[in-house]
């Protein structure tokens, strides 16, 4: 790996590539990349970007790194779509509506398949997004499946979450019903060239109303027509706006924090639960124990998971 | 996952001026139900833009559809850019309306297998997969 940790600390490109599809792929290799990297990640703004299905997630995306992007400030697309539970295999379609962006020097796009994972994201987005931030790209669009309204996930994986609706896609009211309101630091109501966006607006600001929000101020919502281009500007400066105003309280650090406990925690969650995989596969004895009733499940806990083990 | 077991992905574009895109969809759609992970990026890309994609989605295989006769300038300035941007390792594939005599230059040159009309999908699914077995225990 380490030649191509080089190149991307060097601004190579399709290093930054492989090193992406190592971590993609676990183990010792995304081990090493992540231990090789860390000490450079924290660097890039994480925008993680939700909302259901044909909002036009992926036309605001592409809109928003265009008018975001320069030479100094690059900007990378982390766009994930699913998994066929059945084939493992996958359509990663999102690329198709990136086009200006992904033609751009100053951008970089990756189609990730979720792999399996529910929530919204992909297993090792914020491995990618590791990846990247220590690349030097200053923002990072993680983007969501984007099917159904518990994709939530997303806000624990990125410092700024965005929630797109749009007129006549989910069920107004409802798709904002199901945790959006908690999550979003921004809420983009695109396609707002058609008929109801107003009300889509009203209702947002309605439900911010009602909902038990924190101290500070309620979330904007901005209103896009991410297809022509209208409101895309306005909507780069409430980002910068909401961006700048966390990173002056302490909310902007305590969520990182927030977000690296996750992170730390699934990780690992993960070690410890393959060890006692193993435990349990060897202690037989346990498992008769257990089934003759000699031993009661809580005790059985105790002793796979014991301390005194080696 | 070991090297071995990671999902093949896949690039699927059509390059050029060819509206022509059931053929790419079926064979994207057959790619995924194989288990890869197909990027498509649809019509009217430039060869550029078919590498550059190659290159950030770190695929292992171009797969080309060309039905309007341009083949062999758009394989040739593919593999062309493929090698100067260092990515001539990986399997650049494809079909469509392309005569035998022409697959056979492209082969010559370094292309990979091509598939005409009526070619099965299974047959390219096989080949992909060998293609990249031995790509990958090299």
């Amino acid at each position: 790996m380490e030649p191509w940790i080089e190149g991307l600390l060097a601004g190579n490109r399709r290093a930054t590539a492989k090193v992406i599809s190592a971590v993609e792929r676990g183990g010792e290799g995304a081990r090493s990349v992540s231990d090789a990297l860390w000490s450079k990640t924290g660097r890039g703004l994480r925008i993680g970007v939700t909302g259901p299905p044909g909002v036009g997630k992926s036309t605001l995306v592409d809109a928003l790194a265009r008018a975001m992007a320069s030479e100094d400030k690059p900007a990378a697309i982390l766009a994930v779509d699913p998994s066929s539970a059945f084939t493992r295999g996958a359509l990663l379609g999102d690329r198709i509506r990136m086009a200006d962006s992904a033609a751009r020097d100053d951008i970089y796009v990756r189609s990730m398949a979720n792999r399996g994972r529910l929530g919204g994201l992909a297993p090792s987005t914020s491995e990618a997004a590791d990846v990247l931030d220590a690349a030097g790209y200053a923002t990072i669009f993680l983007e969501t499946v984007g099917v159904g309204q518990a994709e939530i996930e997303v806000a624990f994986e990125s410092d700024l979450t965005m929630v797109v609706l749009a007129p006549g896609a989910g069920d107004g009211i409802q798709a904002i019903k199901a945790g959006l309101m908690e999550v979003a630091d921004v809420f983009v109501v695109n396609k707002c060239e058609l008929e109801g966006a107003e009300r889509v607006v009203s209702d947002i600001q309605g439900a911010l109303e009602l909902s038990s929000r924190v101290a500070h101020a309620p979330p904007p919502v901005s209103m896009t027509n991410a297809t022509a281009g209208v409101g895309i500007e306005e909507l780069v400066a409430t980002i910068d706006r909401v961006a700048g105003e966390a990173r002056q309280t302490d909310r902007f650090e305590k969520r990182r924090r927030h977000v690296l406990a996750k992170r730390l925690l699934a990780a690992a969650t993960k070690v410890a639960g393959s060890r006692i995989e193993e435990r349990i596969a060897g202690r037989s004895d346990v498992l008769d124990a257990l089934a003759e009733r000699k031993l009661t499940l809580g005790e059985a806990v105790e002793q796979v998971t014991g301390v005194d083990d080696d | 996952m070991t090297d071995n077991d990671s999902p093949i992905r896949v690039l699927v574009a059509k390059p050029g001026l060819d509206g022509h895109d059931r053929g790419a969809k079926v064979v994207a759609t057959a790619l995924r139900d194989a288990g890869m992970e197909v990027i498509y990026t649809g019509l009217h890309q430039t060869p550029d833009m078919v590498v550059r994609a190659a290159i950030d989605e770190d695929v292992e295989v171009i797969g080309l559809s060309v039905h309007s006769g341009a083949h062999m300038t758009l394989f040739r300035k593919v593999s062309s850019l493929m090698k100067e941007q260092g990515i001539d390792d990986v399997l650049l594939t494809g079909g469509g309306i392309i005569p035998k005599d022409d697959m056979d230059a492209l082969r010559s040159e370094g292309v990979g297998q091509l598939f005409g009309p009526g070619t099965s999908l299974q047959d390219l699914i096989d080949y992909i997969r060998e293609e990249v077995k031995a790509r990958r225990s090299a």
